[in-house]
């Protein structure tokens, strides 16, 4: 099914879309086989971007943001397949291309950062030297000019003494530095759009700090547009332009930074906010709003909203919802047709 | 416990420092290079009332777990005491610190591992009250139940496998877990941190009902600012193993004196906050914990250093009631503050 499903969707891309998004995700579907069946990680997708924009997805642990944001380039993890849907970029369906199409997108024109710098980079090479290599491969560059612009391009993350620095292997520095050399090897060939998946997760709050900066300061100088997948509500806030809300492998809402932190329409979304610690030094505020029920279970999910066992405005008509964003982008949509933003 | 005093702290801990020896490589062996020690604690000393929630604070490699397992004694100290009550933790041993450990228990970070997946959760519930002796077979199961019940679960969870459950479901078994034996003190490791935020949420109501409705004292260790100020009364600032500053909550999160803690303060991600920060409040990372800065530690990241910092460590100084500071710019030992 897979297969057919594919071939048919590769003519429909170029000439549905118009010039102005750098991205679009239309209908995506991911599925997991597992033993109750194929386990949809995304279902019907449908996400955009424009150039220069930072675009946040957030939800909690399982909602599919990650798959979602690795689908673009190719890079869902095994069995795991696209069974519907495209991913359209520059006007062009990237879903079903082979292996060498992919390649002159993925790693230059688009590149991806990962929460776990150590595991990402080899630990048999020197920092420098991977670096160097996206140049050499990626920009067909020679080996000292290879050289100079890692040295550069080290510099301009952040770090001090970058001679000196690239000829260290990952072990012998420390997270936030290895973070920042993942960054550069990503920033190096230019690309158009970083993906950026959970990259603060494992430092520091401190450290955080420094790489969001970071990334933002070079989000605005090189007008390359990002997507961050991030469980952290605050961190997403921090750093997004556009936001959106991920449950069960549905986008539940989708909106500017401002409309949905501010005045969120959807359910989840609102419980979401409601449960986040706010820091406000000297006032203990006690009890917390918590969303109560479990997590969903994606191979056992109630038919309709898949919020609805955990929803407090839950009623018998959850189970015909079609969880379809109700307004196309830029409005603020939401999947919800009986709630709206409170206020 | 015989401390019949209501007033008197739950637990002590008396200048209590722990290092680790480093590992030498064999070239550093042939080459007598020294041995050399990390400093995990560094003469820490806290207290803990009834019905407390004191929050331990820091980045990561700051002493923060090290302080939770030599509390409980899972480690040993260098030096410095745990006084539990009026037994010293560390000079105890056989069946007076079996008895000890009863009235401590510890929540680590990570349920999926801290929980054996080949016992049902009724016998890992059950399981410290049995090895205590504090129950019979039939009084373990009433016992579970009970304690399920307390931590928001079924009694008929006890059947079940950890696998079985959620990750917010197992970090409430191993609560109950920690509640069998019915202590006084309570230590909780990172204890919301592996949450989503939407059980995280569940877990701190928890634990803030468990302090008022049993009035244990916890200890709460975290690296986020923000579930300390939720849960926590009062709040150690540790930076490469030593007390940066301490006190009640609202004095040190809303008036602190120390720039380590208002750097921390700053760089929280601020949900409704400005997009883009100027620049990041504190820069660098932490050094390493064998060579630790000279004079004041802080000074190699702090942006208020002046030539002293580098000299001198400074002294523990009461800025307000309670509120301790170790700063010679935002807390000198003459009490004179800069303006600023």
């Amino acid at each position: 099914m897979t297969s057919a499903s594919l071939s048919d969707l590769e003519g429909a891309g170029a000439s549905a879309s118009g010039p102005a998004n750098l991205l679009d995700i239309r209908q995506l579907t991911v599925g997991f086989p597992s033993r109750r069946g194929v386990v949809l990680a995304a279902n019907h997708v449908i996400l955009s971007l424009s150039s220069s924009r930072t675009l946040g997805l957030v939800g909690e642990s399982g909602c599919g943001k990650s798959v979602t944001l690795r689908s673009v380039i190719g890079m869902i993890p095994k069995p795991g397949e696209v069974l519907e849907g495209e991913v359209v970029w520059h006007g062009r369906n990237l879903v079903g291309r082979n292996g060498r199409d992919v390649r002159s997108v993925r790693g230059r024109q688009i590149t991806m950062i990962f929460q776990d710098p150590g595991a990402s980079l080899n630990p048999v090479y020197s920092v420098g030297d991977q670096i160097a290599e996206v140049f050499r491969i990626k920009l067909g560059l020679g080996k000292k000019e290879s050289a100079e612009r890692t040295t550069e391009l080290l510099r301009s993350v952040g770090i001090s003494s970058p001679e000196k620095r690239a000829k260290d292997y990952p072990h012998q520095l420390s997270g936030g530095m290895r973070q920042r050399v993942m960054i550069a090897m990503a920033v190096a060939p230019g690309p158009e759009l970083l993906l950026a998946d959970e990259p603060t997760t494992a430092v520091d709050v401190t450290v955080q700090e420094q790489i969001l900066s970071l990334l933002v300061e070079l989000q605005q100088s090189s007008g390359m547009a990002v997507i961050l997948v991030s469980h952290d509500l605050a961190v997403i806030g921090q750093t997004c332009d556009e936001i959106a809300v991920m449950y069960a492998g549905y986008v539940v809402e989708r909106g500017s930074r401002d409309d949905v932190i501010n005045s969120p329409r959807h359910p989840y979304t609102q419980a979401l906010l409601a449960a986040e610690l706010v820091f406000e030094p000297g006032q203990r505020r006690g009890r917390l709003d918590t969303i109560g029920g479990q997590p969903p279970d994606l191979g056992d999910l109630p038919p309709g909203c898949p919020f609805q066992p955990r929803c407090r405005y839950a009623r018998p008509e959850c189970a015909g919802v079609t969880m379809v964003i109700d307004r196309p982008a830029p409005e603020h949509g939401s999947a919800c047709p009986f709630v709206e933003a409170p206020g | 416990m015989s401390e019949p005093d209501a007033t008197s702290p739950l637990l002590v801990a008396e200048n209590i420092s722990k290092t680790f020896p480093v590992r030498r490589s064999l070239t550093q062996v042939v080459q007598r290079a020294p041995r050399q020690r990390l400093t995990a604690v560094d003469d820490v000393s806290l207290s803990l009332h009834r019905g407390q929630v004191l929050g331990i604070v820091g980045e990561s490699g700051s002493g923060k777990s090290t302080i939770a397992y030599c509390l409980v004694r899972l480690l040993e100290l260098d030096s410095g005491k745990v006084l539990i009550g009026s037994e010293d933790m560390h000079a105890v041993r056989g069946d007076a610190l079996r008895e000890l450990r009863r009235h401590i228990q510890l929540i680590f970070q990570d349920p999926y591992s801290s929980l054996n997946p080949r016992l049902t959760v009724g016998r890992a519930v059950g399981e410290p009250a049995r090895v205590h002796n504090l129950v019979d077979r039939a009084g373990e199961a009433a016992l579970v139940g009970g304690l399920l019940e307390r931590c928001g679960l079924r009694p008929q969870d006890a059947a079940r496998y950890p696998r079985q459950l959620s990750g917010g479901q197992r970090q409430r078994v191993a609560i109950a877990r920690a509640l069998s034996t019915s202590p006084e003190i309570l230590i909780a490791d990172e204890a919301v941190s592996a949450l989503d935020v939407s059980v995280q949420a569940q877990i701190l109501n928890l634990l803030a009902e468990l302090q008022s409705d049993l009035g244990v004292g916890i200890i709460f260790i975290t690296h986020q600012l923000a579930v300390i100020s939720h849960l926590a009364t009062d709040v150690v600032v540790l930076y490469l193993g030593r007390v940066m500053e301490s006190g009640p909550v609202a004095s040190v999160l809303g008036e602190s004196r120390h720039p380590y803690t208002r750097g921390l303060l700053q760089a929280q991600p601020a949900l409704r906050g400005p997009r883009t920060k100027q620049r990041p409040a504190l820069a660098g990372e932490l050094p390493s914990a064998i060579t630790i800065p000279s004079g004041c530690r802080f000074h190699t990241r702090c942006p208020l250093v002046a030539p002293i910092c580098r000299e001198v460590d400074p002294v523990p100084v009461e800025v307000s009631p309670g509120h301790i500071s170790r700063c010679h710019v935002l807390a000198p030992a003459d009490g004179h503050v800069p303006a600023g």
